[in-house]
């Protein structure tokens, strides 16, 4: 036998026992013990107070069902009411702790936040009281991940989780694919976290609405999931204005989120399209007798996508003129963004932080009543659009000489 | 009464012999004191007692013949082991025909290996060991002559470790032949071999090859001391040579490797290893060893630098992989589940909702199948192999799924863990991986990460503290030696890792330096 000596024993007894003591021996839990969210929606009861907390729970065992076997292979079974891979269920509670309880009373399963893709507040949830008490829970909250996506519902959240994405197998599958897609808004949870804490930076969200479609032919799914605009919100976690689609792409310029869009240019020869190849945004503040001055410049390169306007893309001079006009454009957007946010005295730019950082000084004067200020304070906005290529053809649809 | 007297005498002699005989039987002697016993030149004495040790020994023979000056000569050896026609060639016809008895052990002590003989123990050893043995009358001594025809197979692939380009030649059961093909590698006198006999009935030949200069001089000493404390009945194979003389029996790891290529053992022996040949062992015991050459396999020095430098990474992989996989899986699964990507999540959970074990149980499941399937491969009869193979593939890849008692998440990854274990290059210490892998499955199953990490440590602290003859098992990453770290993970061509071993301290180089080649720099 091997011997060992009463010490190496002793060491021995010691680290199995630590060990079988110290780690929650049998906390294990099966895949097929949880019941995984994939999304979660937060509303406003109709009546009385509280939260009604609606969670997107995957059903695996329904994902090969139909006979096609495979993830999301049910291609014919996408025009059904319900999404075959997930189903719904709802509590009611004064805190999103309790609700979280209610719903793991109802679950058979032991709920597993870990993949949640999306958070959905309704928007009246963001009108009525603030959403900074939801997000304390969010951030202690060890099992949601912080780079899940926030959005905001137009209307009830609970309808977006019942809508019917095409092609996924969820709401929250589909809601974070969307948000990923580059023209659109993406906040995560921890850059809502920092926004909402941080001095000199206003929190936004993107909005997100339920549209019904008339069915035009039975492969047409009747209700779609769309991105729309954003929400802002102010320093009390309060929504404080929606802003349109169009408005929203002001807001990204400034926000420098922009990454891909299609710019229509006006030409006076009529229309044309450029495709966003990369862009950036520099936020600067300038210290003027009347106080700070914030300087915004955009920069951006584009490709030429659609040339309705039929100018000359061989002439030199002509790249100039859908400059300047494409960075008018631009401007024209992030002027209108501006506007809204000053009209609703948020800041979601972060005009503050940029005098934080350039006008320290001012800026402590200035922070007690930034709401107030940022209605007033004026921008400078310079745009730079390099104007790179036309395509795999110049003038295709011109004839030579025209 | 010429003729009376030397009856007589004859008699006299008989009734000793007799005596003799009978004393020993009855154990009035000690049989200590016959090994001792020097041949007194009474040839029937003589007869008598070897014949007694022989005695129920259908293949023990004996032949008198009568030498040309009239003495009586008799030829002893066992039928089986001798070829008797070279016997007869150059034994009997020489004793028939020969005059003096010194001139003609002189003559065939020159054209043939003999031994002269002392003791009574000698003859009878020398007997057993398939000499012909024989002695004259009156002559003090007796002659071993060599003429012995062992059964053995020629020269084969080296049938388990396969290489596409390098020697094919492997060892065989035959020493003197195991012999000459590690001296036909090594021509010169530097390569030493040391004999021993190991086993009080089996007698085996034992040899400790290494080469003066390189292998360290109290490294050769330290092996032989612990060959020769051995003390054992027979040996069958140098795997019994191996629990004996290794540093740490009792570690799961072996901390010596065998090897059945003729070149893998030259090999060893030029980094300043030495090697231990055994008797009716087909392969070679290579020592010192270190962790590290369960990665390493012959052909990686005679393929491309590159290319073989990257299958040992890859085999680091697959060590990994052997060990860890399916304790790996059974964490994640159990334990921590938000490190999986959400769709795996999803498909894992679906392939396992109707599994009516936890993952641990399955795991441990499919693995003990798979290894039922493994064992039994080597067992059945060889025509039989295929219908186990189509069983193993239905009953575990397929039905098991379709029944539920198993995911197919979890036979893919126990299968892989299969394969990796297969690629790894040395069988003995794959072994050790082999059987590691169930504790860290169990370990992973109550403890998640945690317990695997834990009985990694466990392996790690332990492998630490292995030594092989002296020489730190995990060298050279722990304790680190930059020089060898060139043929460690990767290997680094020929010219550019000039340094052997860290156990060949005494004589490190091995080339000279500055030798990669460059092209002229006018053109020839």
């Amino acid at each position: 036998m091997i011997t060992l000596s009463r010490r190496r024993r002793l060491v021995w007894a010691t680290v199995v026992a630590t060990s079988l003591v110290a780690s929650g021996c049998w906390d294990r839990v099966e895949v097929n013990d949880l019941a995984i969210v994939l999304a979660a929606a937060v509303d406003v009861p109709e009546e009385g107070s509280g939260y009604e907390i609606t969670v997107e729970l995957a059903q695996p065992a329904a994902l090969n069902a139909g006979g096609g076997g495979g993830l999301g292979g049910s291609s014919g079974g996408m025009s059904t009411t319900q999404s075959p891979g997930a189903i719904l269920l709802t509590a009611r509670g004064a805190s999103w702790g309790q609700v979280l309880a209610l719903l793991q009373e109802r679950a058979s399963r032991r709920l597993e936040w870990s993949h949640l893709r999306a958070i959905v507040f309704s928007v009246e949830v963001a009108r009525r009281t603030s959403v900074l008490p939801l997000l304390d829970f969010l951030s202690r909250f060890r099992q949601i991940h912080p780079h899940v996506p926030v959005l905001v519902a137009d209307g009830r959240a609970e309808d977006v989780l019942a809508a019917t994405p095409p092609l996924e197998t969820g709401v929250g599958d589909f809601l974070r694919r969307l948000t990923r897609q580059r023209p659109f808004m993406r906040v995560p949870l921890y850059e809502f976290f920092r926004d909402a804490y941080e001095p000199g930076i206003d929190p936004v969200a993107p909005l997100v609405k339920v549209v019904q479609a008339a069915p035009v032919a039975s492969r047409t799914i009747p209700s779609d999931v769309r991105l729309d605009g954003a929400a802002l919100f102010d320093q009390r976690g309060r929504l404080a204005a929606t802003l349109s689609d169009h408005v929203t792409r002001g807001l990204l310029w400034l926000r420098d989120m922009i990454t891909q869009s299609t710019v229509t240019v006006r030409l006076p020869q009529g229309e044309m399209d450029l495709e966003l190849l990369n862009a950036a945004t520099r936020l600067h503040a300038e210290r003027t007798p009347g106080g700070p001055r914030i300087r915004a410049e955009f920069w951006a390169e584009d490709d030429i996508v659609d040339n309705r306007a039929s100018v000359d893309l061989k002439d030199p001079t002509t790249y100039a003129q859908i400059s300047r006009v494409a960075a008018e454009e631009v401007i024209a957007r992030a002027e209108e963004a501006i506007r809204e946010a000053q009209r609703a005295g948020v800041d979601p730019f972060g005009f503050g932080q940029a005098i934080h950082r350039d006008d320290p000084e001012d800026w402590r004067t200035w922070q007690a009543d930034w709401p107030a200020r940022m209605r007033e304070v004026p921008v400078d906005l310079t745009a730079r659009i390099d104007v790179r290529r036309t395509g795999i053809t110049a003038n295709a649809t011109l004839r030579e000489g025209r | 009464m010429q003729l009376q007297l030397a009856a007589h005498d004859l008699l006299d002699k008989l009734t000793a012999v007799v005596d003799l005989v009978a004393a020993l039987r009855a154990g009035l002697l000690d049989p200590r004191w016959l090994r001792r016993k020097p041949l007194g030149g009474n040839l029937d004495e003589t007869l008598a007692l070897v014949s007694m040790a022989y005695e129920n020994t259908d293949d023990f023979t004996t032949r008198s013949v009568s030498c040309r000056d009239g003495r009586r000569a008799v030829l002893a050896f066992l039928s089986g082991t001798v070829n008797e026609k070279v016997l007869d060639r150059s034994v009997i016809q020489p004793l028939k025909s020969g005059g003096d008895v010194q001139a003609l052990f002189a003559r065939l002590h020159r054209a043939q290996p003999t031994e002269t003989l002392l003791t009574m123990g000698d003859v009878v050893e020398r007997i057993a060991a398939g000499k012909a043995v024989f002695w004259v009358e009156d002559e003090p001594r007796a002659l071993a002559v060599k003429v012995a025809r062992f059964s053995k197979r020629s020269v084969n692939r080296a049938g388990n470790e396969r290489v596409i380009r390098g020697p094919k030649d492997g060892f065989t059961e035959d020493l003197d032949t195991n012999i000459s093909l590690v001296r036909r590698r090594i021509r010169s006198p530097h390569l030493k071999f040391v004999a021993l006999k190991v086993g009080d009935f089996s007698r085996t030949e034992v040899r400790v090859a290494y080469i003066e200069g390189i292998a360290r001089a109290s490294l050769v000493e330290e092996i032989v001391r612990r060959i020769r404390r051995i003390r054992i009945d027979g040996v069958l194979d140098s795997a019994q040579i191996e629990e004996f003389v290794e540093d740490n029996p009792w570690s799961i790891f072996r901390q010596s490797v065998w090897t059945e290529r003729p070149d893998t053992a030259v090999g060893g022996l030029l980094e300043g290893r030495v090697a231990i040949l055994v008797d009716n062992t087909p392969t070679a015991l290579v020592v010192p060893s270190t962790f590290w050459q369960i990665i390493q396999s012959a052909e990686d020095y005679y393929e491309s630098w590159f290319a073989a430098s990257a299958l040992r990474y890859l085999r680091f992989f697959f060590l990994f992989a052997a060990l860890l996989l399916p304790a790996t899986y059974v964490a994640v699964t159990t334990f921590h589940q938000s490190m999986l990507p959400p769709t795996l999540l999803l498909t894992l959970a679906n392939a396992r909702e109707r599994v009516p074990f936890p993952a641990m149980i399955e795991a441990l499941i499919i693995e003990l199948s798979f290894e039922i399937l493994r064992e039994a491969a080597i067992r059945v009869p060889q025509y039989l192999t295929q219908a186990v193979s189509i069983v193993g593939a239905l009953v575990i890849g397929s039905a098991a799924i379709q029944a539920s008692i198993a995911s197919a998440p979890m036979v893919i990854v126990v299968a892989m863990t299969g394969i990796a274990n297969f690629a790894l290059p040395h069988f003995n210490q794959a072994l050790a991986v082999r059987v590691l892998r169930f504790p860290l499955v169990v370990l992973a199953g109550i403890l998640g990460f945690y317990g695997l990490i834990l009985g990694l440590l466990v392996i790690l602290v332990h492998a630490a503290g292995l030594r092989s003859f002296g020489t730190p098992f995990l060298q050279p990453a722990a304790p680190l030696r930059w020089r060898n770290v060139g043929d460690f993970m990767g290997r680094l061509p020929w010219f550019a890792q000039p340094y052997r071993t860290p156990s060949a301290e005494t004589n490190p180089v091995r080339e000279a330096p500055g030798q990669q080649p460059q092209p002229p720099r006018v053109a020839p």
